[in-house]
């Protein structure tokens, strides 16, 4: 198993390489289910890096819609397995008018449209993006 | 320069964690209501696969079903599917018409309980509009009773927003629908009904 320590931008490179197109139903910032798991499915199609922030673009799988953006700041662990993609700790994670942060890496807050709240970071990954 | 670590696990980790939380059907039977409607597929069944039990089945608190059964569709069947309505898109301008988790229960009774009894979180799904579609004879889907939701799951800033499991009203999915219409078939949206909040099957005036 490798372990390599990459920059944003290798992460992004890498990603790129090895996830893209790749169909994810789930969306998690830490053990918050930014969407109904696997009511729907998203695919990723491309991915940047500026500064210490790694861009995921994605589309609806169908094919209908505009692309979006999940938005992740020093990320660090990534792993792909064949269940998706985890990123193992953020600084803050951002998709649509989500968002979810940690200061400290105890606690992470979580920011929607309905308000915000912080919960223990336990043993969960920053970001799920799970097939 | 922050840093990050890759590492390439090949392995089926989370599925295998997934699986042994519950995605064997132990004990499940099928319901009375799919009696003469659908036969349960055994692992060995060359469609078993489709059904994409390893999506459909959660750990609890995290929402999808606790266990299921793969069934195939031996007579056209409504299934029933709340949603936030034609008007309402996300950011990227889809609606949320269609999606995997579904009902074959004719739904009734006020949303709030509609709500708790599928375990659907606020965030997830206004629950305004009814759409019925038919699941064509032939389909390949997965169900089973749902599994609970916790506020964490909810991203409910409250902390209080959760659903028990709900062994009752068993969840029907149909993975990728809009990549199978010729087992999933729907109307126009134009004969969706937005609900009346006290009583889902009706439209509300």
């Amino acid at each position: 198993m490798p372990d390599q320590t990459l920059s944003a931008a290798e992460a992004a490179q890498l990603l790129r390489a090895s996830f893209l197109h790749k169909a994810f139903g789930a969306i998690r910032f830490w053990r918050f289910a930014v969407v109904r798991p696997h009511d729907q499915s998203y695919v990723l199609v491309s991915t940047h890096a500026d500064g210490d922030r790694l861009d995921l673009g994605f589309v609806h799988e169908s094919g209908q819609g505009l692309p979006g953006i999940i938005s992740v700041w020093m990320p660090a662990g990534v792993t792909l397995s064949q269940r998706g993609l985890t990123i193992r700790t953020a600084a803050r994670v951002r998709m649509d008018d989500n968002e979810a942060w940690t200061e400290d890496g105890t606690k992470y807050h979580v920011r929607t449209p309905r308000g915000e709240g912080a919960f223990d970071v336990g043993d969960a990954d920053a970001l799920t993006l799970e097939i | 320069m922050y840093k990050s670590k890759l590492f390439m696990a090949l392995g089926t980790g989370l599925a295998a964690s997934v699986l042994s939380a519950g995605a064997c059907a132990d004990g499940l039977a099928l319901p009375k209501k799919l009696e003469g409607k659908a036969v349960v597929l055994t692992q060995d069944d060359p469609d078993y696969a489709r059904a994409k039990l390893e999506s459909a089945v959660k750990p609890p608190g995290m929402g999808g079903v606790s266990q299921a059964l793969v069934v195939r569709i031996t007579e056209d069947i409504p299934v029933y599917r709340m949603w936030n309505g034609p008007d309402k898109k996300d950011a990227r301008g889809n609606t949320n018409r269609l999606g995997g988790w579904w009902s074959y229960d004719a739904p009734n009774g006020p949303v709030d309980k509609y709500r708790s009894d599928y375990e659907i979180c606020r965030a997830w799904n206004d629950l305004t509009w009814m759409a019925t579609c038919t699941l064509k004879k032939g389909a390949v889907v997965a169900i089973g009773p749902g599994q609970s939701v916790s506020p964490e799951t909810c991203g409910d800033p409250t902390g209080k927003e959760a659903y028990a499991a709900n062994d009752k009203d068993w969840q029907t999915y149909v993975d990728r629908p809009w990549a199978r219409p010729t087992e999933l078939v729907c109307p126009p949206d134009s004969q969706d009904y937005a609900v009346a909040t006290n009583n889902i099957a009706k439209a509300a005036k």
